[in-house]
C-alpha cells in the first residue's frame, strides 16, 4: 500500500508539474467532450445490460461480463497496447519490487477510458439483478463485475508485459508490432466475415434474440475468465465453475498467477539494454560521395538536411513502421473491401491515408531528440528547418500514396481509374494542408516520442487532436464541394467539374503551404527554447 | 566582417526564467586570441550566457556581440563561424560518428569531399576511428565529448564555445583535448570561451577568467591579475573563486548526525 501510495502521489506530481493551470481545464474540457460524444456507446450498452438483467436475473451475468471483457482486451491491445502507467526502467534504482510495480499498473489501469466505459453496463447489470433478485443478489453482481475487471486487467497487463519484453529487441519489437497489426487487422476481417455469415445464418434458421443471448452465454461460460467472476456473482454456470467458492478460487488465480508471473517479466525485461543502444557497427557507406545527392532547387546545406531526414527515417524502426503500417492497412481495407460496382468505394483506403495525415507529421521533430540542439546551432535558418522537414515528410506521404494509388489502380482498374485524378488531387491538398497544421503542432507542442515500445502518446495532445478533426472536416468540406459542383454541373462535365474543384483546392492548398512556411518558421524561431526543453532534456515520464 | 579585438562583448545582457533571473546585466569582454575562462557555482548562468551567446536562447534585455555580429539580427553568421560543445552533448543518436561529422561539416558549407575528409582527420586525432561506423546512441559519455569536440572543430571555427569539454572524459583524452586546445590558440589565434568546474583546468589553460555569481559578474580579467590578492599577494584559484562567489566554509555535514555518527566498529 506504502508502494501505490508513494507512485500514485508520483504521478500525480508528475502531472501537476508539468502542465498548466489552462492545459489542465483544456484536459478537463475534452474529456468531457470525448465522454458525451462516446455516451452513444455506453449508454445505450448500460440500458441494455440492465434490462437483459431485469429480465433472465443472475443469468445475464456471463452475457454482460463477457461483452465487457471481450471489449477492454481487444480495445486495449488494439489502441493501447504499448502503454503502461509506470515503466519498471524510470524505477528500478529505487528499492520496489517489480511485483509492486506491476500491481499498481493492474490497479491503475481500472482507470483506463475504455474500462470505465464498461463500468455503466457493469453497474446497470448489477442493479438488473438487485431488481430481479434482490439487494443481496445485485451487490454479489457489483462485486463480481470488480473481481471481473481486476481478473481482465491483470491478465492484460501480464499480457503487455510479454509483449514489451519481446519488444526490447531492436528490429525484433518491430516485427512483433507489424504482426501484431496484421493478427488484430486479421482478427477484425475475420469478425467481420463471420459476423455476417452468422447473421446470415441467424436471419435464414429464424434465430430470435433470446436464441443468440443463450449461444452468447453459453460461449462465455466456458471461458474461466468470465465464467469464474460471473460464478461469484451467483450466475451458477454450467461444469466445474457453478458453485461461487471455486470461482472466487479461479478468480484468486488469474489475478495472482499474472500478479508472480507479470512482476517477474518486467523485472527481467527492465534489465535488458535499451533498444537504441545497441552498438551496431556499419559499413561506412558514407565512405563514398555526400551524405546525399544535391536535390534540384535545394542548396547544398538543405539537400544534407533532407538527406539527414531519410537517414534517420532509415535508422528509425518506429517511423519505418508507421510508413509501412499505413501504406498495409490501405492494402487490406481495398483486399477486404467491397468487391462492388462503386467506384468511390474502391476509394476506402484513401481514407486511411488522410486520417494518418493529421498524425505523424504531428511530432516532425519529436525523433530527432537530443538531436534538436544541434539543428538549432547549424548555420541554417528557421525556414530552411522547415522546409526540409516538411519536404522529407511530403516525400514519404507522396511514396505512400504512390503505393497505394498505384495498386489501387493495378487491381481495382475500371472503378478506380476514371476518379483517379480527383481522388489524387484532392488527397494532395489536404496533404499540403496537414503539413502546414502538422508543421505547427510540431513546433507548438513537441513531443518526445517514448523511447521504448510503440508509444501510445498522443502528439500535440488536445491540439494534436483538434489537427485531427480539422483534417477530417477540411477533407468532408473537400468532398461537399465536389458534390454540390458535380450536382450544378451536366452529366458531360462532372468529371471536369470535379477535377477543377480538387485541383483549385490543391493549388490553394500549395499557397497556404508555402507561406505557412514563412509563418511557421518565425514561431520556430520563437520556439526553440521550449523545443530543446522538451526533445533534448525532458525525461520520458 | 567588422574588425573587432573582442571576440565576445556583452552589454548589460540579461536573460529570467519564470520571472527568476539567471542573468542580471551582464557586461563581459572577450578579448580575440585569449583562452578565457567562464567560471562560476551551478546555476550562476554560465551556460545561460553560452545560449544566448551561440543563438539558442533569446535575451530578455542588453546586447551582445559575437566577433562583432549581433547575436540577435546575425544568428546566422556567427554560427557559421564558431563551433559549440554545448552542455548536455546533445547529438543525433541515429547518426553514427562519421556521418555525424560529416552532416555538420558540409551544412556548415564544406564540399562532401572535404567535409570526408576532414571528419576522417579529426575521428583519427580523437582517436575515434574504430568507432566511426558506430551509432552516436552506442558511444559513451567520453566518446560523445570527443565527437561534439570534432563537430565544433569541423569548420574551422574562429571561437569555440565549450560548455564543460572536460567532464566525464578520462585522463588521457583530457590531457590530448588540453593541448589540441592550446595549439589552436597558439597557432591559430583562435578564441576558447571555455566553462568548467575544474578549477586546476582552467589554471592551466586560461590566460583570461570571468567569475559569476547569482548571474552577475563578480570578477573579471587576466588570470595573472585576478590572482593577486586585496594586498597583492598571489592566491590559487580556487581561493579567488571562493572568495569572489563568497562561499562560507560551513560544515556539510552539520545537521547529518544519523548520516555521520560513529557506528563503531564494522
Amino acid at each position: 500500500m506504502r508502494t501505490l501510495r508513494l507512485l500514485c502521489w508520483l504521478r500525480w506530481r508528475i502531472g501537476l508539474n508539468t502542465t498548466t493551470v489552462r492545459s489542465r481545464w483544456a484536459t478537463v474540457g475534452i474529456t468531457a467532450a470525448v465522454a458525451l460524444a462516446l455516451s452513444f456507446i455506453y449508454v445505450p450498452a448500460a440500458i441494455g445490460s440492465y434490462a437483459l438483467a431485469v429480465k433472465m436475473g443472475v443469468a445475464a451475468l456471463p452475457i454482460v461480463f463477457g461483452l465487457c471483457q471481450v471489449t477492454v482486451l481487444w480495445f486495449s491491445l488494439l489502441t493501447g497496447a504499448m502503454g503502461r502507467t509506470f515503466e519498471l526502467d524510470k524505477l528500478k534504482r529505487y528499492p520496489l519490487r517489480p511485483r509492486d510495480v506491476f500491481a499498481v499498473n493492474t490497479l491503475l489501469s481500472l482507470g483506463e477510458p475504455i474500462v470505465l466505459m464498461t463500468m455503466p453496463s457493469l453497474a446497470a447489470a448489477a442493479f438488473g439483478v438487485a431488481r430481479h433478485s434482490g439487494a443481496g443478489a445485485g451487490l454479489a453482481a457489483g462485486a463480481a463485475a470488480l473481481l471481473l475487471l481486476l481478473v481482465t486487467e491483470s491478465l492484460l497487463q501480464l499480457l503487455l508485459a510479454l509483449i514489451d519484453d519481446l519488444l526490447r529487441r531492436e528490429w525484433m519489437r518491430y516485427v512483433a508490432a507489424f504482426l501484431f497489426t496484421l493478427t488484430m487487422l486479421g482478427f477484425q476481417l475475420s469478425v467481420r466475415s463471420s459476423t455476417s455469415r452468422f447473421a446470415e445464418q441467424a436471419r435464414r434458421s429464424g434465430f430470435s434474440m433470446d436464441q443468440l443471448l443463450e449461444r452468447a452465454r453459453q460461449v462465455f461460460e466456458r471461458l474461466p475468465i468470465t465464467a469464474a467472476p460471473a460464478s461469484v456473482g451467483g450466475a451458477h454456470p454450467a461444469g466445474w465453475l457453478a458453485s461461487p467458492i471455486a470461482g472466487l478460487g479461479v478468480c484468486a488465480l488469474l489475478i495472482l498467477v499474472p500478479l508472480l508471473l507479470g512482476g517477474r517479466v518486467m523485472g527481467r525485461a527492465s534489465l535488458r539494454a535499451a533498444p537504441g543502444a545497441t552498438p551496431r557497427a556499419r559499413a561506412s557507406h558514407a565512405a563514398r560521395g555526400s551524405l546525399g545527392p544535391k536535390l534540384p532547387g535545394l542548396s547544398r546545406p538543405q539537400s544534407v538536411l533532407v538527406a539527414r531526414e531519410f537517414l534517420y527515417v532509415t535508422r528509425t524502426p518506429a517511423l519505418l513502421y508507421q510508413l509501412a503500417v499505413v501504406t498495409l492497412t490501405a492494402l487490406v481495407l481495398m483486399v477486404a473491401g467491397s468487391s462492388g460496382n462503386k467506384s468511390l468505394g474502391a476509394f476506402t483506403p484513401v481514407v486511411v491515408m488522410i486520417g494518418t495525415l493529421a498524425g505523424r507529421n504531428l511530432m516532425l521533430w519529436g525523433y530527432d531528440g537530443p538531436g534538436i540542439r544541434t539543428l538549432f546551432l547549424v548555420p541554417v535558418s528557421a525556414r530552411d528547418l522547415v522546409l526540409t522537414k516538411n519536404l522529407a515528410w511530403l516525400a514519404s506521404a507522396v511514396l505512400e500514396a504512390i503505393v497505394v494509388f498505384g495498386v489501387l489502380a493495378a487491381f481495382r482498374t475500371r472503378q478506380v481509374l476514371p476518379l483517379l485524378a480527383v481522388v489524387a488531387t484532392g488527397w494532395l491538398a489536404l496533404l499540403l494542408v496537414g503539413g502546414v497544421l502538422g508543421t505547427w503542432v510540431s513546433v507548438r507542442f513537441p513531443t518526445r516520442p517514448p523511447e521504448r515500445g510503440l508509444g501510445r502518446r498522443s502528439p500535440g495532445g488536445a491540439a494534436g487532436v483538434s489537427a485531427l478533426l480539422g483534417m477530417l472536416a477540411l477533407a468532408g468540406a473537400l468532398i461537399v464541394a465536389v458534390l454540390a459542383v458535380r450536382a450544378l454541373t451536366p452529366v458531360a462535365y462532372k468529371g471536369v467539374a470535379s477535377l477543377v474543384v480538387t485541383t483549385l483546392a490543391a493549388a490553394a492548398a500549395a499557397a497556404v503551404w508555402w507561406i505557412g512556411l514563412e509563418r511557421n518558421a518565425d514561431l520556430l524561431e520563437q520556439g526553440r527554447e521550449r523545443m530543446i526543453d522538451t526533445l533534448a532534456k525532458s525525461a520520458d515520464t | 566582417m567588422p574588425d573587432t579585438p573582442f571576440a565576445v562583448q556583452t552589454y548589460n545582457l540579461s536573460r529570467s526564467f519564470g520571472g527568476r533571473p539567471a542573468l542580471s546585466e551582464l557586461t563581459l569582454e572577450v578579448p580575440e586570441g585569449s583562452f578565457f575562462g567562464y567560471l562560476g557555482p551551478n546555476g550562476a548562468g554560465k551556460s545561460t550566457t553560452i545560449n544566448i551567446l551561440t543563438g539558442l536562447l533569446a535575451p530578455d534585455g542588453g546586447s551582445a556581440r559575437v566577433l562583432g555580429l549581433d547575436v540577435e539580427t546575425q544568428s546566422l553568421e556567427i554560427k557559421r563561424r564558431i563551433g559549440v560543445v554545448p552542455d548536455g552533448l546533445h547529438l543525433f543518436e541515429r547518426l553514427t560518428g562519421e556521418e555525424h561529422l560529416r552532416f555538420v561539416g558540409e551544412v556548415h558549407g564544406l564540399s562532401p569531399d572535404e567535409a570526408r575528409r576532414r571528419a576522417g582527420q579529426l575521428l583519427q586525432a580523437m582517436d575515434l576511428s574504430n568507432d566511426a561506423g558506430k551509432l552516436v546512441s552506442s558511444y559513451s559519455h567520453g566518446m560523445r565529448k570527443k565527437l561534439a569536440l570534432s563537430c565544433a572543430l569541423i569548420h574551422d571555427p574562429r571561437l569555440l564555445f565549450l560548455d564543460e569539454p572536460f567532464e566525464g572524459v578520462d585522463a588521457v583524452a583530457t590531457r590530448e583535448l588540453r593541448e589540441l586546445l592550446q595549439k589552436l590558440v597558439a597557432t591559430r589565434r583562435m578564441t576558447v570561451f571555455l566553462t568548467s568546474h575544474v578549477l586546476e583546468v582552467v589554471e592551466r589553460l586560461c590566460t583570461h577568467v570571468a567569475i559569476l555569481a547569482n548571474g552577475k559578474l563578480a570578477a573579471c580579467g587576466t588570470l595573472d591579475q585576478l590572482r593577486r590578492g586585496p594586498g597583492g599577494e598571489p592566491r590559487s584559484l580556487e581561493d579567488l573563486f571562493l572568495d569572489t562567489i563568497g562561499a562560507t566554509h560551513d560544515d556539510a555535514a552539520a545537521g547529518l548526525d544519523w548520516l555521520t555518527k560513529d557506528s563503531g566498529p564494522a
